[in-house]
C-alpha cells in the first residue's frame, strides 16, 4: 500500500511536469515571440491551454495532499527546510494563472492586454526556474541536519550554481516540450513554421545545458550526479532518452509533427525516471550522508489504507470525465 | 511583530481572501446552470446571454480562486508545518476528497466554459450542474477540515510523548462539528453570493438599464437567496448550540459573557472590558442566552472566569464579529420575508422601496461570512487544535515571516483591486450592448 502511494505521487508529480509542464512552458515561448504572427501565438496558446488549463494544475494539488496525509514527516522537512524557493514558485504560479485568465476573459481587450502578456511570460519564467531550483537543490541535498545559521539552514542549500542551472535547464525544457506540442496545434503553416523554429531551438538550447549540468555536477562533486552516470539503470533511461531524440528530429525533418509531442514527452519521463532511479529511496539528503528516506515517513495503517480507497475513488471518478475532455478538445478538434 | 503574529495574520488574510471567490465558485455555477436550462427552454436569446455573461465573470473568479487556493494547500505547511506534520493523516481525508471534487469541477468547468458549440446541449448542461455540485461537495469537505481543528477526533493523544496513535480517518472526517458547519457554510455562500448578485442587478434595474435583461436576472436568484437567508438563522442556532457543549469557552467569548450564572442574560452590543471582565454599554435580554444556548431560560451557560487565562479566546474581537454576522443574518432573513410576501401577493418587487434596499445589502453577507469566520478561528485560540495543540506550538521555525506577511498582503491587496477593476468593466461593457 505504502508503494501504491508512492506511485501515485510520483505520477503525480510527473504528469504535473508533463501537462503544467507544456503550460509553463508555453509562457516562456510567448517571451520569445517573434514580431510576426504575435496575436495568432497568443490566440493558439489560450485555445489550446484554456479548456485544460484549471484541470493540468490540479495535479500538483493532489501532490501535496497526498504528501500531508500520506508522508507528514517528509512534508513537513520539505515545507520547512525549501520555504523559500516554494514561496517564489507559489508567487510564479498566481501571477501566471491570473494573468492568462485577464488576458482572456477582459471584457475590454485594450491596453492591458499587453500588460496580461508580459506578467503571465514573465512569471511563466519565474515559476519554471524556481520549480528546477527546487529541483535541483532537492537533487543536491545538503541540508545541514542540526545547523541554527539562518543562512546555511534557508538559503544555502538552493542559492547555489547548481541549483540555478536546473532551473535554466527546465525552462528550455519545457518550452520544448510547449514547442511540439503547439506545432501540432497550429492551424496555419506559418503557425507550423514558426513552432517548428521554436521547437529547434529549444531542442538545441536543452541538449547544450543538459550537458553543461552534467559536466558541472561531475566536476563540482555533486553526489547524486556522480551517482546517475554510475548507476547502470539510469544510464539506460539515459541512453534511451537520448536515442529518442534521434526519432524526434527525424519528425521534424519529416514534418511528422503529431508523433513529436509524444517523444519529447517520453523523453522528459525517462530523464525523471533516470533521476528518480537514484534518488531513490532519499526524499533529499542531509549535509554529511544519509537522508530523509520517503517510505520511513509513511502515515499508519489505517490512514494508508484510507488514503488508499480515496485515491482509487478519486481515479475512478476522475478519469472518464477526464478523459473526456481530452476527447473533446485535444483529439476530435 | 513577531513570527508567529505574522504566521496567524497571513493565515488569516489568506484565508479571508480565498473565501470570497470560494462562495462564488461555488454558487454561481448554480446560477448559470438555471439559466442555461431557461434558455434550453424557453429558447430566449436573453438566457443565453445572461448565462455567457455569468459565465465571463465567474471565470475571472474562478482563477483567482483557484490560485488563492493552490497557495493556501501550501501555506498550511508552509506555516504551520508542526500542525501538518500530525494533523495531516488525521484530517487529511476530507483534504484527498476534495482534492477529487476539484478535479471533477476542474474538468466539467472546462466543458462548460469551452463547450459552446463543441457539446450537445444535454451535456453542456449537465457539465454546469457538476460544476455546481462538485464545488458544494469541496466546500463541505474542507469544512469539516476545519470543523476536526475545532472538534478533535479519530486519534489518541499523548501530552507526555506528544505521540498521536489509533488514528482514524474516518471518525475525524466525521467529527461532531461537521455537520452543522458545513451545513451553516454552505447556506451563507449561497445568502452571501445571491444576495451580491441580487444588488448589482437592482442597481441595474433603477438606473433603467436593460430593465428586462435585469429582470430575468434577478427572478432566476431571488429563489436561492430566499431559501438560504431565511434557513440561516435557524441552522446558526443549531451552530450555537453545538457550541455550547464543545467550545463552551469559545461561546463565552462570543457573548462576552464573563461570569457564570443561571439564567444568563443575552447581550447585545456593547464593548467588552477584559481587563475587568466586564461588558459596557451593551443591551442585556435576561434568561435568553441560556435559552439560546440549550434550551432552557434557566440552564447555566460557564463565563469566562471559569477558564485558565492563557486559554481564553480573545473576546473582544470574536464579540463583535459574532454581533455583525448575527446582525447581517437577521437583517437578510427579513428582507427575505419581505420579498417572499411580494412574491405570495404577486406584487412586482420592481418598482417598490425593496429593490433600493436590496442594492445597499450587496456586500454585507460577504461581511457576514468573514465576521462568521473569525469567530470560528480567533474564538478558537489559543488552540490550532482545539485541547490538543497550541497554535503558538504549530509555527514554522524559520524566522522571518514577517516579510512574507508584507509581500503577500501587498499581492493579495493589488489582485483585490485588479479583479474589482475588471469587475467594473465587465458590468461597463454589458451596459452598453
Ligand atoms: C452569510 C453569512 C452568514 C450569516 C447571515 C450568519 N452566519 Fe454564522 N457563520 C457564517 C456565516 C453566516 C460562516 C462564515 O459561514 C461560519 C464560519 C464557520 C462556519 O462554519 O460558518 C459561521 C459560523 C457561525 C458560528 C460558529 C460555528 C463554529 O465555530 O463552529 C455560529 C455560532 C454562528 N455562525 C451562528 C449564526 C447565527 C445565530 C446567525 C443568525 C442570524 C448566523 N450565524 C448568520
Ligand atoms: C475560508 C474561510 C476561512 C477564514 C476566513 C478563516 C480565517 C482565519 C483567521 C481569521 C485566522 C487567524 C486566527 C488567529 O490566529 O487569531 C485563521 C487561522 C487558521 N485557519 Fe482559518 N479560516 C477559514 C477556513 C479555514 C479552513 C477550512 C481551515 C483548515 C482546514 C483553516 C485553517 C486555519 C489554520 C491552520 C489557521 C492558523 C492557526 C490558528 O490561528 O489557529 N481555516 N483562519
Ligand atoms: C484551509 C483551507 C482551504 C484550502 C487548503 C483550500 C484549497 C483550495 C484549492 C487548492 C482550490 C483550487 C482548486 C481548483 O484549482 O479548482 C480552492 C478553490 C476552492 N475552494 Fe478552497 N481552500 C480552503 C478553504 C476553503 C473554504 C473554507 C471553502 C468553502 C467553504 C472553500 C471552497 C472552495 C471552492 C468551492 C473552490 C473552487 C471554486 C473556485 O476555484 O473558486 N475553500 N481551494
Amino acid at each position: 500500500m505504502d508503494i501504491f502511494i508512492a506511485i501515485i505521487l510520483v505520477v503525480s508529480a510527473w504528469l504535473y511536469i508533463l501537462l503544467a509542464g507544456a503550460d509553463l512552458g508555453a509562457g516562456i515561448l510567448e517571451r520569445f515571440k517573434g514580431k510576426t504572427l504575435k496575436r495568432e501565438q497568443e490566440a493558439l496558446i489560450t485555445d489550446a491551454m484554456g479548456p485544460v488549463w484549471e484541470a493540468n494544475h490540479i495535479w500538483i494539488i493532489l501532490g501535496v495532499v497526498i504528501m500531508f496525509v500520506g508522508f507528514p514527516k517528509a512534508f513537513r522537512d520539505l515545507v520547512v527546510f525549501y520555504h523559500i524557493p516554494l514561496t517564489a514558485m507559489l508567487i510564479g504560479i498566481v501571477g501566471r494563472g491570473t494573468a492568462f485568465t485577464f488576458r482572456h476573459y477582459d471584457a475590454v481587450k485594450g491596453k492591458s492586454q499587453r500588460w496580461y502578456s508580459v506578467l503571465f511570460s514573465l512569471s511563466s519564467i519565474w515559476t519554471t526556474l524556481w520549480l528546477g531550483i527546487l529541483a535541483g537543490s532537492i537533487t543536491m541535498g545538503n541540508i545541514p541536519r542540526h545547523g541554527n545559521h539562518f543562512v546555511e539552514v534557508y538559503i544555502d542549500p538552493w542559492f547555489n550554481p547548481f541549483s540555478f542551472l536546473i532551473g535554466i535547464f527546465l525552462c528550455s525544457l519545457l518550452a520544448y516540450i510547449s514547442a511540439t506540442y503547439l506545432v501540432a496545434e497550429a492551424t496555419t503553416s506559418e503557425g507550423k513554421e514558426l513552432f517548428k523554429k521554436r521547437a529547434v531551438i529549444a531542442n538545441i538550447v536543452s541538449i547544450l545545458l543538459g550537458i553543461l549540468v552534467f559536466v558541472y555536477g561531475y566536476f563540482s562533486d555533486i553526489q547524486l550526479i556522480r551517482e546517475f552516470l554510475l548507476h547502470p539503470y539510469s544510464m539506460l533511461a539515459f541512453a534511451f532518452s537520448s536515442s529518442l531524440l534521434i526519432f524526434q528530429w527525424y519528425a521534424i525533418k519529416k514534418k511528422q509533427y503529431q508523433y513529436l509531442k509524444y517523444l519529447g514527452g517520453g523523453q522528459i519521463t525517462l530523464i525523471l525516471l533516470g533521476w528518480l532511479i537514484v534518488q531513490y529511496p532519499y526524499v533529499f539528503r542531509w549535509k554529511g550522508g544519509g537522508g530523509l528516506m520517503l517510505l520511513d515517513t509513511i502515515a499508519p495503517e489505517a490512514v494508508q489504507l484510507q488514503l488508499t480507497i480515496a485515491l482509487v475513488v478519486g481515479l475512478i471518478v476522475i478519469l472518464p470525465p477526464y478523459l473526456y475532455l481530452m476527447h473533446i478538445f485535444k483529439i476530435r478538434k | 511583530m513577531d513570527d508567529l503574529f505574522a504566521a496567524r495574520s497571513q493565515m488569516a488574510i489568506s484565508l479571508i481572501f480565498h473565501i470570497v471567490f470560494a462562495c462564488i465558485g461555488m454558487v454561481m455555477p448554480w446560477f448559470m446552470a438555471s439559466s442555461y436550462y431557461q434558455y434550453l427552454k424557453k429558447q430566449d436569446q436573453q438566457y443565453l446571454d445572461l448565462t455567457k455573461m455569468w459565465m465571463k465573470g465567474v471565470a475571472i473568479f474562478f482563477a483567482v480562486g483557484a490560485v488563492s487556493g493552490t497557495l493556501i494547500s501550501f501555506e498550511l505547511g508552509l506555516l504551520w508545518p508542526e500542525f501538518m506534520e500530525k494533523a495531516g493523516p488525521i484530517f487529511g481525508m476530507p483534504f484527498s476528497y476534495e482534492g477529487a471534487a476539484f478535479f471533477l469541477e476542474a474538468i466539467a468547468l472546462g466543458i462548460f466554459l469551452y463547450g459552446f458549440g463543441r457539446v450537445s446541449p444535454k451535456i453542456h448542461l449537465f457539465s454546469a450542474v457538476m460544476v455546481g455540485v462538485s464545488g458544494v461537495i469541496s466546500g463541505i469537505f474542507v469544512v469539516s477540515a476545519n470543523a476536526w481543528m475545532n472538534a478533535p477526533a479519530g486519534f489518541d493523544y499523548n501530552p507526555l510523548t506528544n505521540e498521536y496513535t489509533n488514528i482514524d480517518p474516518i471518525a475525524a472526517m466525521f467529527n461532531s462539528a461537521w455537520f452543522t458547519q458545513s451545513l451553516h457554510m454552505t447556506l451563507a455562500a449561497f445568502s452571501a453570493t445571491s444576495v451580491a448578485v441580487l444588488g448589482v442587478h437592482a442597481l441595474l434595474i433603477l438606473r433603467n438599464i436593460r430593465v428586462d435583461f435585469n429582470q430575468k436576472a434577478f427572478k432566476i436568484v431571488l429563489p436561492f437567496f430566499i431559501v438560504s437567508a431565511l434557513l440561516q438563522p435557524l441552522s446558526g442556532d443549531l451552530s450555537a448550540k453545538d457550541i455550547a457543549k464543545r467550545q463552551p469557552e469559545k461561546l463565552a467569548a462570543m457573548e462576552a459573557h464573563f461570569h457564570t450564572e443561571k439564567a444568563a442574560p443575552l447581550i447585545i452590543g456593547g464593548i467588552p472590558n477584559e481587563k475587568e471582565e466586564r461588558v459596557d454599554f451593551a443591551i442585556k435580554l435576561p434568561g435568553l442566552l441560556s435559552f439560546l444556548a440549550f434550551g432552557d431560560f434557566n440552564a447555566e451557560v460557564k463565563g469566562l472566569s471559569d477558564f485558565p487565562k492563557d486559554e481564553r479566546p480573545p473576546v473582544l474581537i470574536t464579540h463583535i464579529a459574532f454581533q455583525i454576522m448575527v446582525g447581517v443574518g437577521t437583517f437578510l432573513a427579513l428582507l427575505a420575508m419581505a420579498s417572499l410576501f411580494y412574491l405570495v401577493r404577486k406584487k412586482s418587487l420592481f418598482t417598490s422601496k425593496l429593490l433600493k434596499v436590496f442594492v445597499w445589502a450587496t456586500p454585507l453577507g460577504f461581511i457576514a461570512v468573514e465576521a462568521g469566520w473569525i469567530v470560528t478561528e480567533v474564538g478558537r485560540q489559543p488552540w490550532i487544535i482545539y485541547k490538543v495543540m497550541k497554535t503558538a506550538d504549530a509555527v514554522t521555525p524559520m524566522p522571518g515571516i514577517v516579510y512574507s506577511l508584507w509581500f503577500f498582503s501587498l499581492m493579495y491587496i493589488l489582485l483585490a483591486v485588479v479583479v474589482a477593476w475588471l469587475f467594473y468593466r465587465q458590468v461597463k461593457v454589458y451596459q452598453r450592448s
